[in-house]
């Protein structure tokens, strides 16, 4: 059902794009072979009405390859509009587009139609993390497209492929990254943003709270890729096949097992190993400063965030706790992305060294790496990101 | 019993959602062909069902094979039970059946050396729809032999659109022009009509055409088999809606023998011909025929009323061909290289008649076209010329009234034999030669010695309706002339209207005429080739358009400047010189005419052979306008060296503008009507643009030029990612509808010469290459595998869901092209060539929502060589 109600989403905006009076006049161009005219293309995707794309176009210098007035080139853009508008209906099922669309098209730019088509602002996106894709959400873009400067339609196409995506694969075993590919034809760069986003929707990761502001789109998808690449289904370390944008059960179910890492004795030996090893390659003074002074909180909150994501309620808040636990103290403090950087490596390496790891089995250590790596570069880059809209 | 087809159902996809509950079809397949029908089983709830029958067998005598087409549809099993009506009807859709359907057209099967198969997927076409997903289809023919004497059927002659020999045929005898006409009410004016459904309506229609056309070519294909040929060449096909008196569905060709030829050897022609003529004088009262102003000194020889018999003569005929019969007419336009002799200039005649309904509706139009063939052919004597090429006939209906029109290039041609034995290369000038009386010429023109031989005697311009001869000497790049006449006249009715029509049309053929010239001459040029002009009667006015491609020969002497002269306001005068003159030599710039090198080429080519007139010419060298001084010493020269057009008042000094308005001139965009040779990407286009005249009784014949000028000058500008390019085998369809509307349908090839990169094309059929040339790009043709056919309609009752009236014409296009596409893929084709939208009718009403449009569509399925890859 969710393409009858799409085809009725994409009617719907068809008719808010067309202009209303009936025109006596006809300008139209069929040709045996599509060509298209990507200026146009990227004005219809942006959402321009023709008239607006017109004088876009015109200020870009598409005037002076060819004499013609900016009345013709709006006509000529109003043809192209309808091609697209035509076309729109395939473009939503890329994998039918073959054997089902009426415009003879190449290869090379039907791989361009498509790519151009499902690209997105990364503030829109950005937006729709962790709502629901509903009616409502389509309906409160406004703001959004106000706030960004983008056309509403523009944004309610960014909003519908997203829908379209997620919903497409939400039932789907697999790769994500490969489902996406495979369903939608899009290069493997666009993939991997539309499985982060489909990652973290599905999860209902908190992403919107005041304090998370300061991320952009691409430092979750940097995180969420990180997630889907060790802690899912299609993790190299993961034996099973299951969906991907769900955890796999077995990791959380090992992860479980060690929770003796977050009690008391275990984060002692911790600090100790990590105090001897800072010793060796110790991180900036002002950092070094401020872990001599609160060691016990930092080390404490660091273990229980990696241990919470055995319950996926603490999982959803894992950028929120990031934040409020290690990246607001670490900025106080004056911890560069180089301290981060480091402490986190070397406090993977001590946390091996302690007696509970020690003691358990190689697969239970290879859960804590596989837990750690991902986080940490998570960390990292949040923390990046923080520092770059603070001097901001 | 001599022909069994068998047709396998076996699969569809894509079908439209009937039933909203389940999101999906039962769809089951009825197939139709002459009398009988079968059923398939229902499948299911899918939308892509999967049917696999068993053959299906139809058995047929050769006459319904030849008229009736495979008749394929798509139902939903749930339309027909009764308890669909009670309890599913909300979930429909709002008009609750699904049917759509596939006519295939089994002509293209019963050719002796073509496939006897095809198969495919096939769009699935609604009336009222559109395409509506696709059916797998497998067709198979076996043919018994006949050896019936009296039969009625013509199986085995192929029809080719394309106007001239087919490539790897030899034509062995050109036997003469066929013409027939099949005159049939049209059940859109029958009083049922009023309880039919629309979707019925125009199935009903479609189907009657589609069966009209399948007798047409059987009719005309007997007489092509009475001749003794075996094809139809340069095959032209016309739908008139005459509206309440019926519809005439007309097909004239040339009967031709042709064979496969072994080597690429050229072909020639003869003429002979059949006409059924005869009967008594059309009864329409006010048949004033206008003749060409070329040819206005022809008089109306009263034709003889041969009745001819088929079989009569035709086996004497053979190959020689002077043979003066009674339409000694060939309808190619691009002959085999050498066989035109002589070109004299372009004949035409025109009849103006009012359509009335009566019984012997197909003898009245028979006679009215033998009254005007009549009168062609006397105009080509008056020119010297045996024969007429380039013919074409062409009407133009507004309610009751009918113009009918003939025209064509009267010439004389070689024996086919001798230039088919002839080694030498044939003369670069010869066909230019004049062979009237120059003392009493048949229309007002001047001589001189032919610059390339030196020995003839050439005109100064030359208008024809053929392609240019490729033996031809000319130089630089053909350019697109157009010349546009509106001329308002007075609302009448029946008669009186008829009476106006006529009374007018002399003075618009002169005018187009002078545009015509001084058209040619303001671009440098001297001949004009492919002319085809197009007639509109509207109830506000008459317009005309003629269209071809000029190009400057070198034979001919070269136009001079234009000299303005006026007693009018000087200044306006000198400015107005100063743009000609721009213009001038912007034109042959960007046309390449360098004459003087042209022909200094030819003569050191020729060498000896090449007299001292064109030597003198060559060495006055220079730029070309010196060309002029070539000094023809003995023949009347006197006006040709001044061209001097005086311009009497304001009012021609906007004529004059007006005459300068056009396209844009640019280096990297190049307009002919003539079809590209080889180039290594070709791309069809249609384009379909209409606006209203402000006020059409107003002095609007500027404003229709330049909105005409606006049309072309917006073609160019569509093209402007695709530079350099030509865009070629142009064709205008320009009209102005009833609500005062200038319509104008072009169709052409983008040609370009290089090969396009991307990849391979996706789409439905998308492999298949439209063009509206000869030649498809990068390869040449390999087979002809037949000729498509096909006559859409496709109506709306709520043009706002199709998007507006644009868009509901664009899919409508983009639709048919894509039927087309599977049509000659399944026959096993890689393109449609010829391809050409004869017939475009929208009839709009945006304001009730409703809008409906007809279109009819043909080319020759070819088959390319196989790529090596």
């Amino acid at each position: 059902t969710h393409q009858q109600s799409a085809a009725t989403l994409s009617s719907s905006r068809r008719h808010s794009r067309q202009c209303p009076p009936p025109c006596m006049n006809l300008d139209i161009s069929v040709t045996g072979e599509l060509r298209i005219d990507w200026d146009a293309y990227r004005t219809w995707v942006n959402g321009l009405a023709p008239a607006e794309a017109a004088q876009v176009l015109t200020r870009a210098g598409a005037l002076k390859t060819c004499p013609g007035s900016i009345d013709m080139l709006r006509c000529e853009i109003a043809n192209e509009y309808r091609v697209f508008d035509l076309l729109e209906r395939h473009l939503q099922v890329p994998d039918r587009l073959q054997d089902a669309c009426l415009f003879p098209v190449r290869e090379s730019a039907v791989r361009r139609l498509i790519e151009l088509y499902y690209q997105f602002d990364a503030p829109v996106v950005r937006d729709l993390l962790g709502k629901k894709l509903n009616a409502k959400t389509r309906r409160d873009l406004e703001d959004t497209a106000e706030r960004n400067s983008l056309a509403l339609v523009s944004c309610r196409r960014q909003f519908d492929n997203l829908r379209r995506v997620f919903k497409a694969v939400e039932e789907l075993k697999g790769s994500l990254v490969g489902n996406i590919r495979a369903l939608f034809l899009l290069p493997e760069h666009l993939a991997k943003e539309y499985a982060a986003a489909v990652f973290l929707t599905n999860q209902r990761f908190e992403t919107s709270k005041r304090k998370l502001g300061f991320l952009s789109f691409n430092d979750f998808a940097h995180c969420a890729n990180q997630m889907i690449a060790h802690w899912s289904y299609s993790s190299k370390d993961c034996a099973s096949q299951d969906m991907d944008q769900d955890l796999d059960a077995n990791f959380l179910r090992d992860l479980k097992e060690l929770k003796a890492m977050g009690e008391r004795e275990a984060l002692e030996e911790i600090r100790g190993q990590l105090a001897s090893k800072l010793q060796l390659a110790p991180l900036s003074q002002t950092a070094m400063a401020d872990f001599e002074a609160g060691h016990k909180q930092l080390l404490r909150r660091l273990t229980q965030l990696a241990l919470s994501l055995t319950t996926s309620k603490d999982t959803r808040d894992f950028f929120l706790d990031t934040v409020e636990q290690l990246v607001e103290p670490w900025s106080q403090a004056g911890w560069t992305c180089n301290d981060v950087e480091q402490f986190l490596a070397t406090y993977r390496a001590a946390a091996k060294e302690t007696s509970t790891l020690m003691r358990a089995t190689k697969a239970r250590q290879k859960t804590w790496d596989r837990m750690l790596v991902p986080m940490s570069a998570c960390i990292v880059k949040i923390y990046a990101s923080y520092l770059n809209s603070r001097e901001a | 019993m001599p022909g069994r087809v068998r047709v396998k159902i076996l699969s569809a996809r894509n079908l439209p959602v009937m039933d909203r509950a389940s999101y999906s079809t039962d769809a089951f397949v009825e197939l139709k062909l002459g009398n009988a029908s079968y059923k398939t089983e229902v499948a299911r709830r899918s939308l892509n069902p999967q049917w696999n029958t068993e053959w299906f067998k139809f058995e047929l005598d050769d006459e319904e094979l030849q008229d009736e087409a495979l008749q394929i549809r798509v139902l939903d099993y749930d339309t027909y039970s009764s308890h669909d009506a009670i309890g599913k009807a909300n979930y429909k859709n709002s008009d609750g059946t699904f049917t759509a359907q596939v006519y295939i057209d089994l002509n293209p099967l019963l050719g002796k050396d073509g496939s006897r198969g095809m198969s495919g997927w096939f769009p699935l076409y609604d009336t009222m729809h559109g395409i509506r997903g696709d059916i797998q289809i497998s067709v198979n023919l076996d043919l018994f032999s006949d050896t019936n004497r009296y039969r009625e059927s013509s199986l085995g002659v192929k029809f080719f659109y394309h106007p001239g020999v087919p490539v790897g045929q030899t034509l062995l005898q050109l036997l003469g022009f066929v013409e027939e006409l099949v005159v049939n009410d049209d059940p859109e004016y029958q009083w049922i009509e009023k309880l039919r459904t629309s979707r019925a309506s125009n199935e009903a229609r479609q189907r009657l055409f589609s069966r009209l056309n399948g007798q047409l070519q059987r009719k005309l294909g007997l007489r092509v088999l009475g001749m003794g040929g075996n094809a139809v060449i340069g095959y032209r096909l016309h739908f008139d809606l005459e509206g309440e008196s019926g519809i005439v569905v007309r097909g004239i060709g040339t009967a031709v023998s042709l064979t496969a030829s072994k080597s690429a050897a050229h072909l020639a022609t003869e003429t002979s011909l059949t006409v059924q003529s005869s009967l008594s004088v059309a009864a329409a009262p006010a048949a004033e025929p206008a003749g060409d102003p070329a040819a206005t000194n022809g008089t109306l020889e009263q034709q003889s009323a041969v009745q001819q018999q088929q079989s009569a003569d035709v086996a004497d005929a053979g190959p020689g061909f002077n043979k003066l019969l009674d339409t000694p007419f060939v309808t190619m336009s691009c002959l085999p290289t050498g066989l035109v002799a002589s070109l004299g200039g372009t004949v035409a005649a025109k009849s103006v008649k009012l359509l009335v309904h009566s019984p012997d509706a197909p003898d009245a139009r028979d006679a009215w076209w033998s009254e005007i063939r009549a009168e062609v052919r006397a105009h080509a004597r008056a020119f010297g010329c045996s024969t007429v090429i380039g013919y074409n006939e062409e009407t133009c209906i507004a309610d009751d009234l009918i113009v009918l029109s003939a025209y064509g290039t009267a010439a004389k041609l070689n024996s086919l034999e001798d230039v088919q034995n002839s080694h030498q290369p044939p003369s670069s000038c010869r066909a230019l030669h004049v062979l009237y009386s120059q003392s009493s010429p048949p229309f007002p023109v001047s001589f001189s010695r032919c610059a390339v031989c030196g020995r003839g005697s050439v005109p100064d311009i030359l208008l024809a309706t053929s392609d240019t001869p490729a033996e031809l000497a000319t130089c630089g790049q053909p350019a697109l002339i157009q010349a546009r006449v509106w001329r308002p006249k007075r609302d009448a009715k029946g008669e009186a209207n008829a009476r106006e029509v006529s009374d007018r049309l002399p003075f618009i053929e002169y005018e187009l005429h002078s545009q015509l010239v001084q058209k040619l001459r303001l671009r440098g040029m001297n001949g004009l080739f492919g002319l085809r002009t197009r007639m509109s009667v509207a109830s506000c006015g008459i317009l005309v358009t003629a269209t071809g491609t000029g190009v400057h020969l070198l034979a001919l002497p070269a136009p001079c400047e234009p000299q303005l002269v006026s007693k009018g306001d000087q200044r306006l005068l000198s400015s107005l010189q100063a743009k000609v003159s721009e213009f001038v030599s912007r034109s042959r710039e960007v046309h390449c005419l360098d004459r003087a090198q042209a022909l200094a080429a030819i003569s050191a080519s020729s060498g000896a052979s090449v007299s001292n007139a064109s030597a003198s010419n060559s060495d006055s060298g220079g730029a070309a306008e010196d060309a002029e001084a070539s000094p023809p010493i003995d023949l009347q020269s006197n006006q040709r060296d001044n061209f001097i057009i005086s311009l009497a008042d304001d009012c021609e000094t906007d004529e004059m503008e007006a005459l300068l308005v056009d396209y844009p001139l640019m280096d990297s965009l190049q307009l002919t009507c003539s079809p590209a040779c080889r180039s290594e990407d070709t791309n069809f286009f249609v384009r379909i643009l209409r606006c209203p005249l402000d006020d059409p009784e107003a002095n609007s014949s500027r404003q229709v030029n330049s909105l005409l000028a606006d049309m072309l000058h917006s073609t160019c500008f569509h093209f402007r990612h695709s530079l350099p390019c030509t865009l070629a085998a142009l064709h205008f369809h320009t009209e102005v509808t009833d609500e005062s509307c200038l319509q104008t349908v072009l169709t052409g090839d983008c040609v370009r010469q290089t090969a396009p990169q991307g990849g391979l094309l996706l789409g439905t059929a998308s492999g298949v290459l439209l063009c509206s040339g000869c030649h498809p790009p990068g390869r040449p043709v390999a087979n002809y595998l037949g000729n498509l056919d096909f006559f859409f309609i496709r109506e709306t009752s709520s043009v706002r869901d199709c998007g507006g009236s644009q868009a509901f014409l664009h899919t409508c296009l983009a639709e048919v092209m894509a039927v087309v596409r599977a049509h000659a893929a399944a026959l096993g084709g890689q393109a449609v060539t010829s391809f050409h939208l004869s017939e475009v009718l929208l009839l709009d009403n945006p304001s009730r929502g409703h809008a409906q449009c007809l279109l009819n569509v043909c080319g020759d399925v070819v088959q390319l060589p196989v790529a090596e890859a």
